[in-house]
Formats: C-alpha cells, structure tokens, sequence
C-alpha cells in the first residue's frame, strides 16, 4: 500500500470516527406502502366501484319496479343466444315433427295431437306445449314423448328461460295464466274488461312473450263464434265498446294488451297499433327476444303478406314494415331473434319455407319440407 | 396448467411484514456504516443521514429486490446512487442560488468546517464521482477490486483504472508521491 493509500484510508476512518452513534438522527419508520396498506388499499376504489353499481342496479331496480316489467326469475332476460336449432311443426295428423333450422331435416317424431289454439316449443328445445281435445293444454317432453296436462287453456308461450309458461284461459277464454313450469304456481289474470265481454282470447288470438321476459303480449281477433261459447246471460250484453279489444273495431288501429308480469301480481293495459288494422288475417305474433319491448306481427289477406316490427318502449308503439312475403305465402313463426322467418306457401301442394330477412327482402329462401299429404301445416313453432 | 403453481410472494402478507422486519433490522445495525459511507460521499452529515433514510424508505418498499441480492452490499450501492442523486441535485440547487442570489463568499463557518474535514477530504470530493466511489469503497469499506466491481456493476479493470487514476489526483492536489 502506498503512502497516498495509507493515509486517504487513515484520514477516512478518523472522518468516520467522529460521527458518533449518538450523534445521528433515527431512522424514522417508513410511511405505509401500498403494500402494508394490504386489503385496505384497495378498500376504497372497490367502495366506490360498489357504491356506483349499487346505485344504478338500484335505480334501474326502481325504474322497472314502478313500470312493472320486473319478472319474475329473470327480469331483465334479453337473449343473447342463438336461436333454437329445432322447429317444431305440426299438422293435422298427429304427430309433430322437429326440424333442423340449419338443414330443414327431420330431427326427431313426436306422437301428439295438437289440434290447433297454440303451439309453443321452449326455447331450450326439452319441451313443447300442445292444445289438444277439449283445449286441454299437455305439457310434452320432447325426448320422451311423455303428454302432461296442465289446465284447460290456449296459445300457450313459453318464457325466454323457458321457465315460464303463459296461456289463455278462463271459463270464457278472457283470462291469461302465468305458470311456474318449476313450481307449478300459477297466476292468472282477467282481461274482460279490456277484451269485451262478449270476446274472448280464442280461436283468433295470440300470446307471446317479449324479450325482457317480463311482459306478454296477447292480441285478439274478432271472432263470430266467440258469443256462442258465452253463457247466455253474457251473450245479451248490450254492444261492446269501440275501444274493446275484442271486437277490433278501434279507429285508433290494431288492438293488443300487454300484461306485465311483476312478482307479486299480473296487470295489464291496452296499446293501439298505428296502421295496423284487424281487416287482415293475424298470422304470426312473436316476440324479438334479442331486444326487450319488441315484438314481429304479420298479417296476410291484403295483396301480401307482411311481417310488421312493433316497438312498445316509447310513448307511442312503433310500428314499421319488416319484410313483405312473397304472393300467396303466408306467415308462420318469427326466428326469436327476428333474422329468419318461416312462411307457408299455398297451393296444391303447401310446402314450408324458410328465409333470411336482409333489409325489407327475404333472401336465402329454402324449402323445409312438403305437404304431400296435404294435412297442412297448422301450426309452428320456433 | 401454467401458473396456478405459482404464487406472488408480494401477496403473501405474511412473508412480507418478515422480509421488511429484515430491511429494518439491516438498516438498524449498520445505519451508522451507512451514514459514514454517505458522508465520505456527500461531504456532509445531514445529506448523508437524508440518504440514508431515503435508500431506507425505498428499499423497505422495494423489499424483494433486496431480498435477491446481498442485503448490506445491495444497501451499500443504494446508498452510493442516492449520493449521486443527493449530488446532481445540490449542483443544480447550487446554480440556481448562485443565479438569482449572485456569487456567495464562504463565511467563516464553512471554512472552518473545511478545515476541520482536512485537505484530503476536500480533494476527495473534487474527484469525479466514479473515482470518488470507487475510493471510498476500497479504502474506507475495506472492499476489494471484485467486490466493488460487482457492486457497481462496472467490469474490474474499470475499478483498477478509477482507483488509479483517483489515487494520481489526490496525490496531485495533496502534493505527495504516489507511490
């Protein structure tokens, strides 16, 4: 070591020997880190992100409370699936055949007799509902084949979660039903004073279910044997009122109720579709599962047959031309997100079609399947 | 499979309030090393013991890098970077004053004090700062070429050639032989 080494390293010690212990300050304890603060770091944004969704679930709760479109199960149910792969279709022999929506192949035979007044497949495709002899309403299991009967009703339609099923009922047809396909709880509703009392939901009318699973709409059409099915005490009611929505006869356009299915009970009130007139044929009434207060109608008997778009979730409904159907076609069912449409072709030999609605045209236009026996298609289900 | 062996060790509150215990039992038993090695640096006992709790502040958040390393040695570089920061900051702390206040005189204190530090530690700290540390490091730590070459993280021909050339310039300022 040099001299110069020697003594930087002396004259470094000796500088270092007089800071002394005592002579230093004491390592003040570091303020908490990120880290320390563990949980409680996060506590508060995690607060505040609660706090934000807990007030908006809670207003959008109370905004659907009061309206009543909050459903029971699952209120706010809007689909977002594909569409079931299965349609079901039934004539007039007995037996109801399953289809592919893909390739239009018979999947499946089921032995049950629907004799018209509703049909409906639940949109998981495990079950369909049939109206039989004397409007008994079965519930029928697809795999097995196995018919339960349910109640007298009609124009059965199951709920977006195929958990609910409602119907129309009642000793003359004015009443919808609500059931729990679970629990079987069912609740019912009377829609006399908004149908007539000299009308009913049957023969003519539909049932359907709109997206947010939370609300029905049913529609009615005038209907001259309706009277003869009312005791005779009703059939001398003096003339229904114009606005009744039985008779059809409103200048304010196309009658249809819409039943709100709260948790704790059923109401319903009347809506009039602008341009929409009874003098046509209903065919079809389906709900846009792909959307929450919107529902497809197509109508046939003016020179073509239409499929309309109805929105109910502004002041006024909605209402504009979807598709016009080919001549001498007629509407059967509404894919349940309102892309596909299966209509039935007239003629000597009727035969089922299936297109894809692009715009206002249908393209992709196919034949499911002929009605060589010419038993007709009577009824269809998607 | 993929990472669900593995755990976070930082997620371990467990683990960690025992590693930071460490930091602070590291820093209690040589906080006057420390603060000595920052001195030699820094020329003053406040800035040093600043230093000190700053490199202790950080490495009590950064535990699991210390944790890899050597502790002492890792603390040792750490707190040789916070004098060079302590450094470029009372330069520019120093331009600036001398901007706006004009050239200051050294009053009586300062050269008193200078005198009590000795010629030698005055040349010391006019030595650039690599020189300067890598002298404090191999006489005043007692470290040898490979040690400090690791801790600065500088190849050890660079250590031979800084403590050379610093030895040269204390030797030039103190007029003494080098050898």
């Amino acid at each position: 070591m040099s001299q110069i080494e020697r003594r930087l390293s002396q004259e470094m010690h000796a500088l270092a020997q007089r800071i002394a212990p005592g002579d230093l300050r004491p390592l003040r304890p570091p303020p908490p880190s990120a880290w320390s603060l563990g949980p409680k770091y996060w506590l508060g944004p995690a607060a505040a992100m609660a706090a934000i969704a807990l007030v908006t679930s809670g207003v959008f709760v109370a905004k659907h409370a009061l309206n009543g479109h909050q459903a029971p199960g699952s209120a706010t149910a809007v689909r977002s699936v594909p569409d079931p792969r299965v349609v079901a279709v039934s004539d007039s022999s007995s037996q109801v055949r399953l289809l592919s929506a893909t390739t239009g192949r018979i999947v499946k035979r089921v032995s049950v007799r629907a004799e018209g007044n509703g049909f409906a497949l639940a949109p998981d495709a495990r079950s369909m509902f049939v109206v039989g002899p004397s409007l008994t309403l079965s519930q029928v299991t697809v795999a097995t084949g196995r018919a339960q009967v349910i109640d007298t009703g009609a124009y059965p339609a199951v709920s977006p979660d195929s958990r609910y099923l409602a119907y129309a009922t009642g000793a003359s047809f004015t009443q919808v039903a609500v059931r729990d396909l679970r629990s079987g709880l069912t609740r019912a509703i009377s829609l006399t004073s908004l149908v007539g009392a000299s009308s009913s939901l049957l023969n003519q009318g539909g049932l359907t279910w709109l997206g947010n699973g939370s609300q029905i709409v049913a529609v009615s059409e005038p209907d001259p044997t309706t009277t003869y099915l009312l005791p005779a005490r009703q059939a001398t009611v003096p003339k229904p009122k114009r606005t009744a929505c039985g008779q059809q006869n409103s200048p304010h356009g196309l009658c249809v109720i819409v039943i709100n299915v709260a948790p704790t009970r059923l109401f319903a009130h009347r809506v009039f579709l602008p341009h929409v007139t009874a003098q046509q044929n209903l065919d079809l009434i389906s709900g846009d599962l792909t959307v929450g207060q919107t529902f497809f109608i197509g109508q046939s008997g003016l020179p073509e047959a239409v499929v309309d778009k109805v929105r109910l979730d502004g002041w006024t409904p909605m209402v504009h031309r979807l598709v016009e159907l080919p001549s001498r076609t007629f509407g059967a069912v509404m894919a349940p997100d309102g892309d596909r449409v299966i209509y039935v072709r007239t003629g000597s030999t009727p035969s089922l079609w299936m297109a894809t609605v692009r715009g206002t045209r249908l393209v992709h236009a196919r034949r499911l399947l002929s009605d060589t026996k010419r038993f007709e298609f009577s009824l269809v289900a998607w | 499979m993929g990472l669900t062996g593995r755990r976070d060790l930082r997620q371990d509150p467990g683990i960690r309030q025992v590693e930071q215990a460490g930091v602070t039992e590291l820093f209690r038993a040589h906080h006057l090393e420390l603060v000595r090695l920052a001195v030699m640096m820094t020329g003053d006992l406040a800035t040093a013991e600043d230093v000190v709790q700053d490199v202790y502040e950080r490495l009590h958040r950064r535990w699991p890098a210390m944790r890899s390393s050597g502790g002492l040695a890792y603390a040792r570089a750490s707190v040789l970077n916070g004098c060079r920061s302590a450094h470029r900051r009372a330069v520019v702390r120093r331009k600036q004053v001398v901007r706006l206040a004009g050239e200051q005189q050294p009053d009586s204190d300062t050269e008193a004090a200078a005198a009590d530090r000795g010629a030698l530690a005055d040349a010391l700290r006019a030595l650039p700062p690599r020189q300067r540390e890598v002298l404090v490091l191999r006489y005043f730590c007692d470290l040898d070429v490979a040690e400090i070459s690791g801790m600065l993280r500088i190849g050890q021909s660079s250590v031979r050639s800084a403590i050379s050339r610093g030895l040269a310039a204390l030797a030039t300022a103190l007029g003494e032989d080098e050898r």
